[in-house]
């Protein structure tokens, strides 16, 4: 079976686990701020930035968080691209965290695109329920973005994007 | 079965924190310089040069979802382009510990630079608080088609409110 992979890594690199640029800012994204960059010799070109604030999703008991990115893809075979949202908050001392992602059609514009952010969660011995690590709740958090676009020709190429953004009910 | 994957990755490489040398005091802290092999005897000389010194203190991001760690970095070489720093930052909170990991990439320029690392704390752990913490940071760089270089060091910085 041939399996012709050809998986291209972007100058920009990536950094596993959690890694991230340190472009710090509450309150609203800017444009240049924590957002991803790619060298515009690459066939396929990926962005993604996340808006500020957050929103928790009422009636989740903090478990869930709407988040608002704003993502661009092109390439000349490229129909969409992956978009994922690692949510980190401090509280009460403890870490909340989760992740969610959506997926974005590769046009060429900007596109926003909502995220929901799911809570991490165990299922602790003898209990039947699914209880979160820890709830979200209102305040700073860490936002980490990761868009993948790819194709049969050249491959894919991802984009990242780390900001502190604000959670508000 | 034919399995010709191609797997190309750029000369950044990945950032792997693990492992370091034990460079331990209180404020920046650095060791000797990373250096490549020595070049067989009939090619031209490709020494790549890596040092990464961690300052203190860092600082609390959002509320200790994350630490904000200060590295100088540098990197020279014929031929190297870029390189990468990772930052492990472990740090004892009441009973318990907090501990994350960040790194970020940066183009080599042959003069100390600094390098802002987020470190994000780790799911399902501690949030960071001001104090006293282990910074283990890793960098590495590799020239174009020649030798890589790497170093750790591992010192002990202060974490500050922002």
């Amino acid at each position: 079976m041939l399996f012709p992979l050809k998986v291209k890594v972007a100058l920009v690199g990536v950094i596993v686990a959690g890694g991230a640029a340190a472009a710090v800012a509450l309150g609203p994204a800017g444009a240049a701020v924590g957002q991803s960059s790619a060298p515009t010799s690459q066939p396929i070109q990926v962005q993604v930035a996340v808006s500020s604030p957050a929103t928790l999703v009422a009636g989740s008991g903090g478990t869930e968080v709407d988040v608002s990115v704003t993502a661009t893809c092109s390439g000349p075979d490229v129909e969409s691209a992956y978009v994922g949202v690692t949510l980190t908050e401090a509280v009460d001392g403890d870490i909340a965290n989760g992740f969610g992602s959506t997926n974005v059609n590769c046009t060429g514009t900007s596109q926003t695109a909502e995220v929901a952010v799911v809570a991490y969660s165990s299922s602790p011995v003898g209990t039947p329920s699914i209880v979160p690590y820890q709830d979200f709740t209102k305040g700073p958090a860490i936002a980490q973005a990761q868009i993948d676009g790819c194709d049969y020709t050249y491959g894919c190429f991802f984009g990242g994007a780390t900001q502190v953004i604000k959670i508000k009910n | 079965m034919l399995l010709p994957v191609k797997f190309k990755v750029a000369l950044v490489g990945l950032v792997v924190a693990a492992g370091a040398a034990a460079a331990v005091a209180l404020g920046p802290a650095g060791l000797a310089v990373g250096q490549s092999s020595a070049p067989t005897v009939g090619q031209s000389s490709q020494t790549v040069q890596v040092q990464v010194v961690v300052n203190s203190p860092a600082t609390l991001v959002a509320k200790g979802a994350g630490v904000d760690v200060s590295t100088t970095v540098t990197c020279s070489g014929q031929f190297v382009i870029s390189g990468s720093v990772g930052v492990t930052v472990t740090e004892k909170v009441g009973k318990d510990v907090a501990s994350g990991n960040g790194g970020t990439t940066f183009d080599c320029a042959d003069t100390p630079e600094t390098v802002e690392v987020l470190v994000v704390a780790e799911a399902g752990g501690k949030a960071f608080d001001k104090g006293t913490a282990i910074a283990q940071a890793t960098i590495s760089a590799c020239a174009v088609n020649g030798p890589c270089a790497s170093q750790e060091v591992q010192p002990t910085i202060k974490i500050r409110k922002s």
